[in-house]
């Protein structure tokens, strides 16, 4: 093994800090431009290994958030993201599926409410044929509350492995409304997700993993952005400026908090909720909001 | 497999190597098969037309091993049986059972050599002509034989007997130069070999009662006429004279002369076959609820799982037909979402099939069918992110679908239409992972920018696109308007002040399919009338969310669509 791959005879190379590898001339490199790190990371040859490191995250793209938590959500742990109705939760765990699509891997969406919309999803940047959409019913017998389903769905999931990032989206459903997981069903799904080396989230509307979550954000919106371009124009929805808390970190520190935006249709270039003046100039995509004024 | 008679393929006679699946007692092995708990029961056999009554003079055609052991024996009347054994179990001869041995034993047969043919019933033969070199050990010791110190031969039939136990068959396993040499060493039960060369060293003391003789053109018992000649072993017959013993006993008697000398010149007759992988089962009562069907099949499916699992394949949809009391036949097809070889879940999606709708009247007859798949073969690359394996994502899927059904497991996708609503779900299959790019790494340790070819255009540092959570189907809202503008919401689930609202934008279509009645139903809502006509609104609530609602222009009545989450 360590003959066909020369850079693999030396681990305490590839354990050391990014800044100690960059210096080192690798013996393999497919790419020139690739760090050996980032390399290792996206094909996960030390996946059993890096499974309880805290470098091994999954970023979303939103720059101060993915500073905030430390570089992303961290692999192999669960994740919740809670708050109210139309906090942002389903655009942040949109983001968080979109870097993983892109990235080439393949997530899974446990849809328990039945609110996956593949249309603004996918314009959110999602590759559809890289997710396994999983409804599970809401009206299963007594003998198979929606629950269960969810666990379970969620436990085959994880056993099959290979799969980069699994968000459970049980907001709005009413068994999860009043009471979280068990104890034991929140053990069992962080013991997958840390065999199976995927992110778990949890998108619910308050905690409901207790201390088997690694990251809990809490999310709230600050404020829904409206704008018209002149005096009688028809008023567009711009997008919703929203706040994220760290309700709880087990790996950093808890209580920062950022503002960041989710648009209708993001601009190229704004930085700050204070330019959301102008609305957008192209109609949005399908699905995304109705563009097409008549009045 | 190729069709009519096989001719001239197989090699020469003097090297041809022939193996002989035998399953003694076949319609007794037929039956313990599908009954698993026969296997230790004392049972037997009767000579009657199916659906006739077992009567006290019924006499019995075969007896289990068991059954022997007790005194029992072929051609005895039931009540004779029964005076010694009260608990034996009485039964009929299945044809469908056997049916399904004869199958299975094929696909034995098959997943070692191409060459098959089948004989009588509990009898194939299969040939090994070369085989070795597929089985020669990357070491290949110079005299064929492996670590444990057997032939190849040998492994080939030690592995033939366990692939039968493994698909329910208790089979010996005979491996000679000739098929008739072949037949009689599967006969002595076990795996034997005979080698090239020393069938006469084998066939002399072969005694003539294990040949099953018969009778020659003139009716006369061969066995018995021999005896009376004082000849008990074929090596005794071997010495006769040829011309002798065909001018007294004649064409089978000739015939019989030369398999003693070693001289088996028959080939194989391959005959084209179906390719069916079926398990069938006629019940002597029938089954009215789902449990014990249930439990049934779960042993039919397993043994169906073991055939494909031999053949290289995954099954695929489930082709269920059931008999019933009432003489009428109810035929189901059980979708899988993707080729599984997992029991559970296969026996689970035909069980919800069956709960779904119940067979009008009790189960008599049980026919189940796999459809064989081939299955994906997957090459995982280290420097690709890594990806399901092709199996095991199956498998899961299959579970899943079991689970909540097989309309809500794939990929769901937006349908090319203008409403919203309108979605479609096809089967989940990843294309392969990309390798990295240079430019997926951007500087910083937040790896705040995506910038991979084909993907949307990267978000700026702290924006994303907004996402919406649908609420399905619509539920039907009450909005007090001023001047056509929206003021206040009440519904179920909504009642709040409108604080902002955007709007409206008007989408309409799908008229034309209303007008001609080819409206694609699986596009749309059941509840949705074809033809659509709204005008949609963005509404931000006091109580704090953002929704989009529309006013059905045809019947006047709001909508809450979703909310922007």
């Amino acid at each position: 093994m360590a003959t066909a791959l020369p850079f693999l005879a030396n681990e305490a190379a590839l354990l050391a800090t990014s800044e100690t590898i960059r210096q080192q001339p690798l013996a393999v490199r497919p790419e020139p431009s690739l760090k050996l790190k980032d390399l290792l990371e996206i094909t996960g040859v030390f996946r059993g290994r890096e499974l309880t490191r805290k470098e091994r995250r999954l970023p979303c793209g939103i720059e101060p958030l993915d500073r905030l938590i430390g570089g992303g959500i961290v692999r192999g742990r669960i994740s919740e993201i809670i708050g109210n109705p139309g906090a942002g939760k389903t655009s942040l765990a949109t983001a968080f599926a979109a870097a993983v699509t892109a990235r080439g891997e393949v997530a899974a969406w446990l849809d328990a409410t039945g609110c996956f919309d593949p249309a603004s999803i996918a314009a959110a940047g999602v590759d559809l044929a890289r997710i396994l959409w999983v409804a599970t019913p809401i009206n299963l017998s007594p003998r198979r509350p929606a629950g269960m389903a969810v666990l379970k769905a969620a436990e085959w999931i994880l056993t099959a492995g290979g799969f980069g990032l699994l968000v459970i989206d049980c907001a709005g459903v009413d068994d999860f409304n009043h009471r979280a997981f068990t104890q034991s069903a929140a053990l069992r799904l962080a013991h997958g997700a840390e065999r199976s080396g995927a992110a778990v989230i949890v998108i619910a509307p308050h905690r409901m993993c207790g201390t088997f979550a690694a990251l809990s954000l809490m999310l709230s919106r600050n404020r829904a952005c409206f704008s018209r371009t002149c005096g009688g124009a028809p008023t567009l929805f711009d997008g919703l400026t929203l706040e994220a808390r760290i309700a709880r970190n087990k790996l950093g520190g808890s209580g920062g908090a950022v503002i960041w935006n989710a648009l209708v249709e993001p601009p190229t270039a704004i930085s700050s909720a204070s330019q959301l003046t102008a609305p957008p100039a192209s109609a949005s995509a399908p699905g995304a909001g109705p563009r097409a004024a008549v009045r | 497999m190729a069709s009519g008679e096989f001719h001239g393929v197989v090699s020469a006679p003097h090297h041809a190597r022939i193996a002989c699946l035998l399953v003694a007692d076949f319609p007794l092995a037929a039956i313990i098969r599908a009954n698993s708990e026969l296997h230790d029961r004392p049972f037997a056999l009767i000579r009657t037309a199916r659906g006739t009554r077992c009567t006290p003079h019924s006499e019995l055609s075969q007896v289990s091993a068991q059954a022997q052991t007790l005194g029992v024996r072929p051609a005895m009347t039931v009540a004779q049986a029964r005076a010694l054994i009260p608990d034996l179990a009485i039964l009929n001869p299945s044809p469908a059972a056997e049916r399904a041995a004869a199958d299975a034993l094929i696909d034995v047969a098959e997943s070692i050599s191409p060459i098959v043919e089948e004989g009588a019933p509990g009898c194939v033969w299969l040939d090994l002509t070369g085989s070795t070199h597929f089985y020669r050990p990357a070491n290949g010791h110079p005299k064929d034989v492996d670590e444990t110190g057997d032939t190849h031969e040998e492994s080939i039939a030690a592995e033939l007997v366990r692939r039968a136990c493994r698909v329910g068959l208790e089979a010996a396993v005979g491996v000679a130069a000739g098929k008739e040499i072949a037949r009689l060493a599967a006969r002595c039960g076990g795996a034997r070999v005979i080698e090239a060369g020393r069938e006469r060293e084998f066939l002399d003391w072969m005694p003539l009662d294990l040949l099953g003789l018969g009778r020659n053109a003139r009716g006369d018992d061969l066995e018995l006429v021999l005896k009376r000649l004082g000849i008990r072993r074929l090596g005794e017959l071997a010495r006769l004279d040829t011309r002798a013993v065909g001018s007294r006993l004649g064409i089978r008697g000739a015939e019989l002369m030369r398999l003693a000398r070693g001289d088996d010149s028959a080939r194989l007759a391959m005959r084209s076959r179906t390719e069916v992988f079926a398990e069938s089962l006629d019940l002597e009562y029938g089954i009215e609820t789902i449990e014990p069907l249930a439990f049934v099949m779960r042993a039919m499916i397993a043994h169906l799982t073991e055939r494909l699992q031999m053949r290289g394949l995954v099954a695929g949809d489930v082709a269920l037909t059931l008999g019933l009391a009432d003489r009428r036949r109810d035929d189901r097809r059980v979708a899988v979402a993707a080729p599984t070889l997992d029991i559970r879940a296969l026996l689970t999606l035909v069980t919800l099939h069956l709960e779904a709708a119940p067979p009008p009247a009790p189960v008599e007859s049980i026919r189940l069918a796999l459809g064989a798949r081939v299955a994906r073969p997957a090459q995982a690359d280290m420097f690709l992110p890594p990806a399901p394996a092709a199996d095991r994502l199956g498998a899961a899927i299959v579970r899943i679908a079991a689970l909540c059904g097989p309309e809500h497991v794939g990929r769901r996708e937006a349908a090319q239409s203008h409403r919203p609503e309108a979605m479609r779900l096809h089967r989940f299959a990843p294309p392969p992972p990309t390798p990295p790019t240079a430019a997926w790494v951007a500087a910083g340790p937040g790896r705040a920018t995506l910038a991979v070819a084909g993907a949307p255009a990267p978000a700026t540092a702290n924006v994303a696109r907004i996402v919406m959570r649908t609420i399905r189907p619509a539920p039907p809202v009450e909005v007090m308007c001023t001047r056509e503008a929206p003021e206040f919401v009440r519904g179920t689930n909504v009642c709040a002040r409108v604080v902002s609202a955007a709007g409206p934008w008007r989408r309409q279509g799908e008229w034309w399919a209303s007008a001609n009645g080819d409206d694609d139903a699986s596009l749309t809502d059941a509840a949705a009338p074809a033809a659509y006509a709204r005008d949609y609104y963005d509404l931000a609530l006091a109580d704090g969310g953002v929704y989009r609602a529309y006013r059905d222009l045809n019947s006047g009545q709001w909508f809450i669509d979703g909310l922007y989450d």
